[in-house]
């Protein structure tokens, strides 16, 4: 084309509307454009944020008047848990990750990211999870355990209702959403990047999104396990958390803590990266301390994993762990404290303007260190022991929380307010938003630190007259509707802007990022061609970018070939690999997750056979997503490429499918590892722990079982090895074979199973030597299908010489099978006879 | 051993703290749960000891390890810089330079960035071994 002809580059932009546009109507239902995606994660997130907040006021108005009776108790137990589970699982990481969805391609210039079926395929989890949990609001037997739902309170005993189940399998079900997420968000960030986007260039909200998500992978996977042994506790009386049975409650504690505690940073972290991406852009000159804060940023995400017996300090550890916990705790505020003297600093240096996004970054600098202050104070052992379970912590944790997500998040969303809609906030009643939500969050919160200090305890749904907590109870409730009235203010203004607002200009605010460099709003592919990026700031470098870009001055500006096309780039160096080419509109994630949501409420209403059913749908929905992939028709019908650029990833060894597997492997191995734990810590700690004395393993059987499979693993290995050497005589027979030697592992695991004497309702031993069975069982049946389908995709032409990549994928998931089984052999099996600690 | 510029390099300090953790943690709870050596003993006892030895040897290998890749990265610069001089006999004033591409980090190569950051990271994961270890020495392990 003639790149300064309008009409030619009218007509290259209507192409590659063709190839990326989104449907409209029911079509709407099977986009997976990332952009479209994260809108629709923080719309959706914004709504529960009502609903949250709908019930926080409802918990303010109960507690201002003492022997007030608008709710009752089980009422108000039901709505302060579901405030917290609201706010928590359905408002904040959802944001976020909608947040990151939206811009990460955009910042690194990437078109979309990486697996968008899996980024729709999560929305439609939280979607359904989130409408099944507060269902039960309305119902009015929602969950009333807290937001953490400690047993044995939230055990079918003591709530013998299907409040916990709503949680349970409603909060599992949004985090394979969050989960999905991580994956995808760490596989597009590590290939994706643009031309020459080394490490050392990328933005530093890239920073921060890539440590959440790689936090999600690891942090969310311990909850999911603890959900799903007390669900299985409450369903089948599967005794892991009850002392009679050999379990032990605190180990739900544990399981929780080990996501709760990491979930503070990971919804810390992006919001730190909002603002790391505001101050600049208002300072007028590039962040103090780049590596500093890159460095913090590592290490935050390090150490926040050692904090989460801090939130245990009153079960009765001894002190020396404590101290650990405490130490850790301290340590955490240090990376901390290195990003605020980086913006400080920043601030100090540069020539500050304050706009909307910049009142609600200096908002949060205020509140947030605040927050952080009274952590350090509770990190201290003996002031933990004192303020446990008073109003002082519910007040701490809210000014980290909504000091340190809720502010950056407002300051964000009037910062990339031009980029989602074209216009520009109202400048006036923007700021009156801020002020009141600022002066009524202060008025509610601090005081509240002196409710607690005078011993108010949380979770009360009433108190008695005289007991000095009238008036700061009073005040906190009228601050929190002043608060409210801050919400209301900006809602308003966001919603009158998209038809009052003015016009943006382009990059409005002068930021020196690539996501300002597309239209206002932005097309579904982004960048019509992909620039190289060597600068951190490739705004303030070349101003023109914007322009450069739309007339086809960059790479991968071919689009006749019909197919969604991105960089694939060294995960350091940000050298250009590989093309990646991206699925199109698809309904197998929305179908997917209709039968998981299917699959969830059949759980719910204890309809098992349906539930198996829809397990199976969901499976196949999600085997046929795996089908058309690579070299498939509906993928990539052609490999061919403009001279000079790369090959399809599909055509080499190592596509994002690749690291896509070893990151879901290594989220897959944090519940392993849980699990373990869960093994380990009854073992060593349950009061009432015993071991059988006729283990209901024998050592030979089980070996019997492990040996095809460990054979099958190094059949596969050879197998992707003759590929990598080009060499593919008789590829679909051999792996036929593999898929052979599998079944043979299967029958003999089968058989195992049936003939150990287990009674998994009757000791925690039993119990969870059956879960990992069944862990085992799954993962060699899903190495098995895989198999098989690899041998069918070679036998339709999809996979071989021409297309070796997918077997190297499949081959992670063996050898990962392999291993825990190995590994549960050795810590299941073979262990607890040679050392007894009786 | 991992090569200095290995990417790993950026958290492979805090991986080896994290596991001194969980080690220190999992062992104390185990040990106090079956080999307790009793209150009245104080600080004086066998896992007050084991835990020191431990927080010592991890703190040494780390600092071993971010003094390693110091080494590396001075060596690293020092070649880059005479590099520079035989290709650039003519360099403008530095000074000069540096406003017109910005700070100096802009320009480091991305293996010298790995490099810079995993230093940092041993440092961080050395004092927080030393941080998490040292209560050992007043508190008794099992009370």
């Amino acid at each position: 084309m003639n790149r300064d002809d309008p009409q030619d580059a009218q007509d290259f932009h209507h192409q590659f509307n063709e190839v990326w546009g989104n449907p409209r109507g029911l079509l709407a239902l099977t986009i997976v454009n990332h952009t479209t995606i994260g809108l629709r994660f923080m719309v959706t997130g914004g709504v529960f944020f009502l609903l949250g907040g709908l019930l926080a006021m409802l918990i303010r108005t109960q507690l201002a008047l003492p022997g007030h009776d608008l709710l009752t108790p089980e009422i108000y137990n039901q709505v302060f848990t579901m405030h917290g589970t609201i706010m928590m699982f359905l408002f904040a990481v959802p944001v976020m990750e909608g947040f990151a969805i939206y811009l990460i391609p955009k910042m690194i210039g990437a078109r979309d990211l990486v697996f968008p079926r899996l980024s729709a395929f999560g929305y439609w989890c939280y979607l359904f999870g989130g409408i099944i949990l507060t269902s039960s609001l309305v119902m009015e037997i929602a969950p009333a355990s807290g937001w953490f739902m400690y047993t044995p309170l939230s055990s079918s005993v003591y709530s013998p209702g299907p409040g916990s189940d709503f949680w349970l399998l409603g909060i599992t079900f949004v985090e394979i959403s969050a989960v999905s997420a991580g994956i995808e968000l760490v596989v597009s960030i590590m290939r994706t990047r643009t031309r020459g986007m080394g490490l050392q260039h990328m933005p530093l909200f890239v920073w921060y999104i890539l440590a959440m998500a790689l936090m999600i992978v690891f942090g969310f996977p311990p909850l999911i396990l603890g959900s799903i042994l007390l669900e299985l506790e409450r369903a089948a009386g599967m005794p892991f958390f009850a002392v009679a049975g050999g379990g032990d409650p605190i180990l739900w504690q544990h399981l929780f803590w080990l996501f709760g505690h990491p979930e503070v940073y990971i919804l810390f972290l992006p919001a730190a990266g909002i603002i790391s991406t505001i101050l600049p852009v208002f300072a007028r000159r590039p962040i103090a301390g780049y590596r500093w804060v890159v460095l913090a940023i590592i290490t935050t995400g390090f150490i926040s994993f050692g904090l989460w017996v801090h939130h245990m300090f009153t079960v009765g550890i001894p002190h020396l762990a404590q101290a650990f916990f405490s130490a850790a705790s301290m340590m955490v505020a240090i990376p901390t404290a290195i990003q605020v003297f980086a913006w400080l600093a920043t601030l100090w240096s540069g020539r500050p303007t304050y706009e909307p996004p910049m009142l609600w970054a200096l908002g949060f600098l205020f509140v947030f260190v605040a927050g952080g202050l009274t952590g350090v104070m509770l990190a201290l052992v003996p002031f933990d022991w004192q303020v446990h379970d008073t109003h002082f912590v519910v007040a701490h944790f809210h000014f980290v929380l909504v000091g340190g997500v809720l502010f950056p998040l407002m300051a964000g969303i009037y910062y990339w307010l031009p980029h989602f809609s074209g216009r520009m906030p109202h400048r006036l009643l923007s700021r009156w938003g801020f002020w009141l939500m600022f002066i009524g969050f202060n008025i509610t919160f601090i005081i509240m630190h002196v409710t607690g200090l005078l011993g108010m305890p949380r979770r009360v749904y009433t108190f008695d007259p005289g007991l000095g907590w009238d008036l700061p109870n009073l005040i906190s409730s009228v601050g929190s509707f002043i608060m409210a009235a801050g919400v209301a203010t900006c809602l308003l203004d966001i919603v009158l802007h998209f038809r009052f607002g003015e016009r943006a200009k382009r990059n409005p605010w002068g930021a020196d990022t690539l996501e300002w460099t597309t239209s206002l709003p932005p097309s579904a592919y982004n960048f019509a061609t992909l620039p190289e990026c060597a600068t951190r700031h490739p705004l303030w470098d070349n101003p023109d970018l914007q322009s450069t870009i739309e007339h086809g001055h960059h790479d991968l500006a071919t689009i006749d070939h019909g197919r969604r096309e991105t960089w694939g780039s060294d995960p350091v160096t940000g050298k250009v690999r590989e093309i990646i080419h991206l699925p199109g509109n698809s309904w197998l994630p929305f179908l997917a997750a209709l039968a998981t949501a299917a699959l969830c409420i059949s759980l719910l209403s204890k309809q098992y056979s349906v539930a198996i059913v829809a397990a199976l749908i969901s499976v196949a929905f999600l085997l046929r997503w795996s089908w058309e992939n690579g070299a498939h028709p509906k993928a990539a019908p052609n490999a061919e490429v403009v001279e000079g650029d790369p090959p399809l990833h599909s055509r080499t060894h190592d596509g994002p499918g690749l690291w896509g597997m070893t990151v879901t492997l290594l989220a897959n191995g944090s519940l392993f590892m849980s699990m373990l734990f869960g093994w380990l810590y009854l073992w060593t700690v349950a009061p009432q722990w015993q071991f059988p004395e006729n283990p209901p393993l024998s050592w030979h059987g089980l070996l019997f079982v492990g040996l095809p499979l460990s054979a099958a693993l190094f059949w596969f290995k050879r197998v992707v090895k003759q590929l990598k050497q080009d060499n593919t005589a008789q590829l679909q027979l051999k792996l036929w074979g593999i898929c052979g030697l599998g079944a043979i592992h299967l029958l003999a695991f089968v058989a195992v199973l049936v003939r150990a004497p287990l009674a998994p309702t009757q000791s925690a031993h039993d119990a969870i030597i059956t879960v990992m069975l069944i862990y085992l069982f799954l993962h060699s049946t899903l190495a098995v299908v895989l198999c098989a389908l690899q041998a069918l995709r070679v036998r339709k032409g999809y996979v071989g010489k021409m297309a070796p990549y997918e077997p190297v994928v499949v081959e992670k998931w063996w050898v990962y099978t392999a291993a825990v089984f190995w590994i549960t052999y050795v810590v299941v099996v073979i262990l607890p006879p040679l050392w007894s600690l009786d | 051993m991992l090569p200095a510029f290995h990417p790993m390099q950026k958290i492979l300090g805090l991986i080896i703290w994290s596991l001194y953790f969980v080690f220190m943690y999992g062992g104390l709870s185990v040990a106090c749960n079956h080999f307790s050596p009793g209150a009245d003993k104080g600080a004086l006892t066998w896992i007050n000891a084991s835990v020191i030895l431990i927080t010592l040897l991890v703190t040494l290998g780390l600092l071993y390890q971010a003094w390693r890749g110091w080494k590396v990265l001075q060596h690293h610069k020092h070649q880059r810089a005479q590099w520079r001089k035989q290709q650039q006999p003519q360099q403008q004033d530095p000074q000069q330079e540096s406003k017109k591409h910005g700070p100096q980090s802009e320009t480091l190569p991305p293996h010298e960035f790995i490099l810079y950051v995993s230093v940092a990271v041993y440092c961080v994961a050395a004092v927080a071994t030393l941080g998490t270890g040292l209560p050992a020495l007043v508190l008794a392990p099992c009370l």
